[in-house]
């Protein structure tokens, strides 16, 4: 019975090999008889920032996911919605800054149409800034899709190129801002290739192109991208979603079997319409979602703070991200098999630091991780600081912490702090004891270097007195060994 | 003619009004999301083909022996007014300049072909007796054709009203060539009155065949509308109409010089302000995004 079971199984899954996938396409709810595209979805695909064409001026509008349908939840402040056309938005996995088009908008800009940054501050996107000269031109320049370490930005400008037609450019952000933007020249023609999308994974890749070859107007091509940012693996998204008509803005949702894309193809409503396709045939990597909550540790208000995740392998940030103002929340998108630290920062707050493993065979790629601030005037907080074992020597990865502590003393100049050394369960009183001092006194001795009154900072070292976890266990004994940061006076 | 001129022009602002600069979807100078022209890809080249309305127009002015206006009932009065059909065929250049505008270019071999027949009484005298001996008036049917051609430059600034429909406004530089060919055609009843002398075919009809090398320049104003229709991937299909207003004067013109006098009897019929003017029905056929 379990081989004919087995039999059966075969058999089923070679049919569907041989006959491919049905792939269904349906508009969704929030289609208007006016251009309706470019939707920029959350990392959990529950919201979208699309752009609609209500009244000959394109708008850009917030829908929500309820109950399975899409629903307009509203129109986006008239901070980023003040010039003559907005839209074809993009944003980060955290949901808090987004990168948007629009043509003669109130905030000057380089050409006809150019780039712009928002943030969401307190429920609001606003802080609009131009992306500047190193990205716009005087031509034009729309249609952006960013990376979801924030790191590379895509988009499609009509500037002069070595391709004719409009072109797909990206840019890189650097520290002194976005670096001079280039050409993607292993996806250019000739012909008009717009709409650019990267996937959470970075890699995989989207856009739309008139060339020959395809099913009529613009078509949906398939690649994928390689940290060179060279595009491979070209495919034609194929008959069930390209027709005669033009199709553009082909999004991919992390982790799901469901895309996004717009078309123009006659339907119930007129013009452009978005669509989704599921499943969604040109699939990219899962991701790790890492997500949570910044609270208050005292009374659990939400708190906006600012969020960095740092690969401790190679001492790259990688993510720079904001908690929500008014919910608190965050979330990122990281890859398997690294070593990570997140640590929260706000203002009037001890910054809070942590380290996390994520591992390659991860099956559950859903982590939450909540995290508590104290306040400045109360507050205790553990250092993410590593020695050498059984030393008092500073390692490599210990570096982002150190820095972010001597920020922290020279933005708060009242401030006296106590650093506390702790060991775990095992060893000798007298030795553990004099281990963790000399610990803290490596990291008051680092301060010191780096120009923080020494009158500033004491030091004790505690041994294995005071266990976080009274436990033998090696997760215990690693939380055990730690390094506290604890105010003294403000 | 100006009321049709201002219509043109209202009809192409007011659609223009409707019609946004460029948008995040779209860059200046395209039309929709994609198929028509990029503002990267602005050529465009085309065929041009179809019929042509052509109407030659005159004043006639009669006047008698003693120089005072008059009116006759001749066979000349045909003059007053001829029309008649022929074709066009050709290419054009095209550019887009931005979503509204554009220059559209035509180089057209373009005949112009009119004809009328008039009934109207003819006095005969006999040649061969001098003076003359009057043999009676008849009524005599004339039909008259004339025929030419040109090469036809027309440039003209195209206007966008949206998509698929374009207006046209130049001018129109016309350059004859090949010949110019004038048939006029008597004939009558027979009522014993003949024809006679080197044009007479018979009894009762005569016809005069006259042709000359056609270097004339004319000069006109060109309005035009057309419509498209998309038939293939960067191909497009637009009837169109175009009318051509004549501006230049006769003179010098050969046979139908500006202020020619004909003498029918005793009276003298001074013809003027001739004008040809051209309403072409066309099929064009696009080739975008070059």
């Amino acid at each position: 019975m379990k081989n004919l079971s087995i039999y059966i199984a075969l058999v089923v899954a070679s049919f569907s090999l041989a006959f491919g996938q049905n792939i269904i396409v349906s508009p969704i709810g929030v289609n208007s008889d006016g251009d309706d595209f470019s939707s920029g979805i959350t990392l959990r695909a529950n919201e979208m920032y699309f752009t609609a064409d209500k009244s000959g001026e394109q708008t850009l509008y917030h829908a929500k996911l309820k109950n399975g349908k899409w629903e307009i939840s509203e129109k986006v402040d008239s901070d980023v919605n003040s010039g003559d056309q907005n839209g074809s938005a993009t944003l980060t996995p955290d949901g808090q800054y987004m990168v948007f088009a629009s043509y003669e908008h109130s905030v000057d800009g380089i050409g006809r149409t150019d780039l712009y940054s928002a943030r969401k501050v307190n429920g609001s996107w606003t802080d609009v800034q131009n992306l500047g000269l190193a990205v716009n031109s005087k031509y034009w320049d729309s249609q952006p899709s960013i990376t979801s370490d924030g790191r590379t930005l895509y988009f499609v400008s009509d500037r002069p190129a070595a391709s004719g037609g409009t072109n797909i450019f990206y840019s890189e952000r650097t520290r002194e801002g976005w670096s001079q933007a280039k050409e993607l020249t292993s996806v250019n023609t000739d012909s008009d290739e717009m709409s650019p999308f990267i996937a959470a994974d970075n890699k995989t890749f989207t856009y739309s192109s008139n060339k020959s070859g395809g099913e009529g107007g613009f078509d949906i091509y398939f690649a994928k991208i390689n940290a060179d940012k060279n595009a491979f693996g070209f495919k034609n998204a194929g008959a069930a979603i390209n027709t005669e008509y033009d199709e553009h803005f082909y999004v991919v949702a992390a982790n799901s079997e469901t895309a996004f894309f717009s078309t123009n193809k006659p339907s119930e409503k007129a013009n452009f319409n978005i669509y989704t396709a599921i499943p969604n045939p040109h699939v990219a990597e899962d991701v790790v979602f890492v997500h949570g909550s910044v609270r208050d540790i005292d009374d659990s208000t939400p708190l906006g703070s600012d969020i960095t995740i740092t690969d401790l392998t190679t001492g790259q940030i990688v993510a720079n991200l904001r908690s929500d103002d008014i919910s608190g929340e965050y979330s990122s998108v990281l890859t398997a098999g690294r070593n990570y630290s997140i640590t929260a920062e706000k203002e009037g707050y001890l910054f809070y630091s942590e380290n996390f493993n994520i591992s390659s065979s991860i099956t559950n790629k859903d982590i939450t991780k909540d995290i508590t601030l104290s306040k400045i005037a109360k507050g205790k907080t553990r250092l993410l600081i590593f020695f050498d074992f059984d030393k008092s020597t500073l390692q490599n990865e210990s570096k982002p912490e150190l820095a972010r502590l001597t920020k922290f003393m020279n933005d708060n100049p009242n401030v006296k702090i106590e650093l506390h050394g702790h060991t775990d369960d095992r060893g000798a009183d007298d030795y553990n004891n004099n281990l963790s001092l000399e610990r803290a006194k490596a990291v008051s001795t680092y301060l010191g270097n780096n120009g923080i009154q020494s009158g500033r900072i004491g030091t004790k070292g505690f041994g294995k007195s005071k266990p976080l976890i009274v436990d033998t266990s090696d997760e215990a004994r690693a939380k055990n060994r730690r390094v506290e940061l604890v105010i003294v006076s403000i | 003619m100006k009321k049709i001129v201002l219509i043109l022009i209202a009809t192409s602002l007011m659609t223009m009004s409707s019609y946004p600069q460029e948008d995040v979807l779209r860059p200046k100078g395209r039309a929709d999301g994609g198929g028509s022209k990029s503002s990267t890809h602005p050529w465009a080249l085309g065929l041009e083909g179809g019929l042509s309305y052509n109407k030659y127009g005159a004043d006639l002015n009669w006047t008698d022996a003693n120089g005072e206006s008059t009116s006759a009932n001749s066979v000349y009065n045909v003059f007053e007014s001829l029309s008649g059909l022929s074709p066009h065929f050709g290419v054009f250049v095209d550019y887009d300049i931005d979503k509204t505008f554009g220059i559209h270019v035509k180089f057209l071999y373009n005949q112009f072909k009119y004809s009328n027949n008039s009934d109207g009484i003819v006095d005969f005298y006999d040649p061969t007796t001098f003076p003359s001996t009057y043999l009676g008036t008849e009524i005599v049917n004339l039909e008259v054709e004339d025929k030419f051609s040109f090469f036809s430059f027309d440039p003209s600034l195209r206007i966008n009203a949206n998509e698929q429909l374009y207006f046209l406004i130049g001018p129109s530089f016309n350059y004859g060539i090949g010949t110019r060919t004038n048939q006029f055609d008597f004939t009558k009843e027979d009522t014993g009155i003949n024809f006679v002398g080197p044009n007479a075919t018979s009894d009762n009809s005569s016809s005069i065949s006259a042709s000359e090398d056609f270097k004339s320049t004319r000069y006109g104003i060109n309005l035009g509308a057309g419509y498209k229709f998309k038939v293939a991937n960067n191909v497009y299909l637009a009837p169109q109409i175009n009318y051509n207003l004549d501006i230049s004067s006769y003179n010098n013109q050969g046979l139908f010089n500006d202020n020619q006098t004909l003498t029918e009897g005793v009276k003298i019929l001074n013809i003027s302000n001739q004008s040809v003017n051209q309403i072409r029905f066309s099929i064009t056929l696009w080739f975008e995004n070059l």
